[in-house]
């Protein structure tokens, strides 16, 4: 039988946590043995996730901030959550360049990134209750 | 882009974030050493120095040598366009150099080699 590996990692919405978050998952995909390049797309496309809750679930208070992850066969996936104010238009959010964020602090490109580096990506949000990214990526190579 | 990093004079290890800034400048040409990671939290204190640098050297271009920094999402990208508008709005040139994979990838998905040259 397959043993499933999963990880769960809590952490408030602090800027300075972006690092540690992208860390932790990007060591825990090193099991599935990937290449360099294949750990930092993992690293990267969380970054974007866990910057889009820092900034965007939790505007003016810090919340709490989701991050889990599971193993099986040779495929990661990785979830970020809030419980912040979600996202009203989804499909708006994940068109490139587009940022509700005015002071130039991101690019609008954050999902894009995340479609590009990850397989899947899937978005679950509400309004008022909060977002969930969830993102899988299989990996091919053995690095 | 082969210099040396004793090259560099203005060492701004002050800086509390993951990033540190390592500055030349010569011929009208700033050349700022981006040291670490370039993220959300490190992309405030690294787009106020920027600007204090475009601000101080009235007439130079800017080249941000990327060879030490390690990581960087998009929000390296917002930091990287809004100096480079500002150049820009004023005549001046910005390039960048030495990018690993990582942030090559990053800065070839979202269009920024279409306005900045990668030296």
């Amino acid at each position: 039988m397959e043993i499933k590996n999963t990880m769960e990692l809590r952490l408030p919405s602090l800027s300075i946590n972006e690092g540690f978050a992208r860390s932790v998952v990007g060591a825990f995909a090193t099991q599935l043995n990937p290449t360099l390049e294949e750990v930092a797309d993992i690293k990267t496309a969380v970054s974007e996730a866990v910057t889009n809750a820092i900034i965007h679930a939790y505007p003016d208070r810090i919340g709490e901030i989701v991050i889990s992850a599971s193993l099986s066969g040779q495929t990661l996936e990785v979830s970020i959550s809030d419980k912040g104010v979600g996202i009203s238009d989804i499909e708006q959010a994940r068109q490139p360049f587009f940022s509700t964020a005015g002071d130039e602090s991101r690019s609008g490109m954050g999902f894009t990134v995340m479609e590009t580096f990850m397989d899947v990506v899937t978005v679950i949000s509400a309004p008022g209750e909060g977002t969930t990214v969830k993102m899988v990526k299989t990996i091919k190579s053995q690095g | 882009m082969k210099q040396a990093l004793a090259e560099y004079v203005i060492d701004h290890s002050e800086r509390k974030d993951s990033m540190q800034i390592k500055v030349k400048q010569q011929d009208n040409v700033i050349t700022a050493l981006l040291c670490g990671e370039l993220d959300h939290h490190s992309a405030q204190e690294t787009r106020e120095y920027l600007d204090k640098l475009i601000a101080k050297f009235r007439n130079s271009d800017l080249v941000l040598d990327l060879k030490n920094l390690s990581f960087m999402d998009s929000s390296g990208i917002g930091v990287i366009i809004g100096r480079y508008k500002k150049l820009k709005s004023d005549g001046r040139r910005m390039y960048v150099a030495n990018p690993n994979r990582q942030i090559d990838k990053v800065m070839s998905l979202s269009g920024l080699y279409s306005i900045i040259k990668k030296l």
